[in-house]
């Protein structure tokens, strides 16, 4: 094979791998909570800004990792906590509450941040050239990739080895039996939220280190995510992991061979599926 | 069993309950006891028998009346604080989760307490064999008696005092609905009270120690199981049998 369609290749898992941080933060939240969380592309974006600020100050990148997601997950559980949890089971409030609060973050992050694109600073030592098979490319994009792969991993282990998983699964299934059988729904809820939180503000310090970060962007990022769960199947942990890799491949081809057309094309696939499987690829009748 | 022993020993105690479903009032007072003793609930379809066990249950909060669980209000209380009560709840159609196991229906709620004589799943199974052979897959995989079966047992592992079963004979085989008999008898023997909402007068006559008749949303009879179900005239009165 060419050199240059492997590069699009790697490229396109890079992609996937942010793609499906995203994507599966915002799935678990709908699967269990049926929830549509219109502010996870801002969520995204003020954890990408929290962790350029982290890289701006100490040049600690790990770090910068750390406070993007934690900061987000705390987010997450104050607005689960105080506002969501009140309006529950009404979509229409639940919707404008999660629209106003994107809103909100949008322009916080003007205030705080720069008015025009910015990059995370990736450190020397986490960004060695790796050649493997004589095709060279970025190290960090590798571990872009291994750190998607430890999140899918542990994600996968709390949803099937964990009594929060069991009871988030059963949740999905059915929320009014589980309660009735004495478990405390509103607590698994949270949790829940504040994990998507969690991922959301990685994938910010992640998308934020490969991409860039600029005003507005939380709308961008807000799409790309509906498109992946749209895809994959809400709820759906595989469907997650099998259309970031899809829409990966996708972008990365589209950019080098149809640049005006790449944001369009990602919507092919999504247009398939509604039209074809409108539960998503590995998703289930709601 | 005389009225005096039954309102001495009532742990479950219902009056006057008012339950609404939007705009439609469906429990327009509702009044019962249940005592250490399988009390069944017997009504035509539509009389609000379902949305008696759920009112009870907290799932649809009951808007006026009272029901005390060993002297503790439940009518304001959410459904999982009453099933940590002691109230195992078995739902109409059973709703079982499609995306758990066998086992992890058992284990999603029990919390070992290191007792002697809790139910907890390895118990469940004894009392259960068939689910044993099966516990990997899916409990919406296995047959409608064995469902049945797995939604007593997931109401078991919480340990409760009392168990609301909602119409455990629907859609169920005549042998599967002896199992199920079967089963309710084994529970009366370890002193599990029964609150049993039944179409299927045959469950209730095997099993009801006292019996309720809802009409329209109000509970309008009681009697010993035995003078009502031997009463025909009753019988074609309230149930049309």
């Amino acid at each position: 094979m060419e050199l240059k369609y492997i590069i699009l290749i790697l490229n396109g898992l890079t992609q996937s791998a942010i793609l499906f941080v995203l994507g599966s933060g915002l799935t678990l939240a709908f699967g269990l909570m049926r929830v549509v969380n219109l502010s996870h592309g801002a969520f995204y974006m003020l954890g990408g800004y929290l962790g350029w600020s982290v890289v701006k100050a100490t040049g600690n990148w790990p770090l910068a990792l750390l406070v993007g997601g934690l900061s987000i997950a705390l987010l997450g559980f104050l607005f689960e906590k105080t506002m969501l949890g009140r309006v529950r089971g009404n979509d229409l409030p639940e919707t404008l509450l999660t629209v106003a609060l994107s809103m909100i973050i949008a322009d916080v992050c003007l205030v705080f941040w720069a008015r025009t694109a910015i990059t995370l600073n990736v450190p020397q030592y986490l960004n060695p050239t790796i050649t493997i098979l004589g095709v060279t490319y970025p190290g960090f994009r590798y571990l872009m990739m291994v750190i998607s792969i430890l999140i899918a991993v542990s994600l996968w282990f709390i949803l099937y080895k964990t009594n929060l998983g069991k009871a988030v699964r059963a949740g999905v299934d059915d929320r009014e039996t589980v309660s009735a059988l004495g478990i405390n729904i509103n607590k698994i809820y949270t949790s829940v939220f504040m994990l998507s939180g969690l991922l959301a503000g990685l994938a910010g310090v992640l998308g934020g280190s490969y991409l860039q970060l600029s005003p507005g962007g939380d709308t961008t990022i807000l799409t790309l995510s509906l498109v992946v769960i749209i895809v994959g199947g809400m709820g759906s942990l595989l469907g997650a992991v099998i259309s970031s890799l899809i829409l990966g491949q996708i972008m990365s081809f589209g950019l080098a061979f149809a640049p005006q057309y790449s944001y369009f094309l990602i919507f092919i696939p999504m247009a398939l599926v509604l039209a074809l499987r409108p539960q998503g690829l590995f998703g289930r009748q709601i | 069993m005389s009225e005096s022993i039954r309102n001495h020993q009532a742990s479950l105690e219902i009056s006057d309950l008012q339950t609404y479903y939007g705009n439609s009032h469906i429990l327009q007072g509702c009044s019962l006891k249940v005592g250490k003793e399988c009390v069944a609930v017997l009504g035509r379809n539509g009389m609000g028998k379902t949305t008696l066990m759920r009112s009870i249950m907290g799932l649809i909060p009951p808007e006026g009346g009272s029901i005390r669980w060993q002297n503790i209000e439940l009518s304001k209380k959410e459904p999982f604080e009453i099933a940590k009560l002691g109230i195992g709840y078995v739902p109409q159609g059973r709703r079982l989760f499609p995306s758990l196991s066998v086992d992890e229906h058992l284990s999603l709620t029990y919390r070992k307490t290191g007792q002697e004589g809790t139910w907890d799943p390895a118990r469940v199974y004894a009392l259960f064999p068939e689910l044993a052979n099966r516990r990997k897959i899916s409990g919406t995989r296995l047959s409608g008696g064995e469902q049945q079966m797995l939604a007593i047992g997931r109401a078991l592992v919480i340990n409760p005092s009392i168990i609301l079963l909602d119409e455990p004979s629907e859609g169920l085989s005549p042998i599967a609905v002896d199992l199920v008999i079967d089963t309710c008898r084994k529970l009366r023997k370890e002193n599990i009270s029964i609150l049993l909402v039944e179409q299927n007068i045959h469950v209730a006559e095997a099993l009801a120690d006292h019996v309720y008749i809802m009409l329209s949303g109000k509970t309008v009879f009681d009697s010993e199981a035995n003078k009502f179900l031997e009463n025909l005239e009753l019988r074609e009165k309230y149930l049309g049998l």
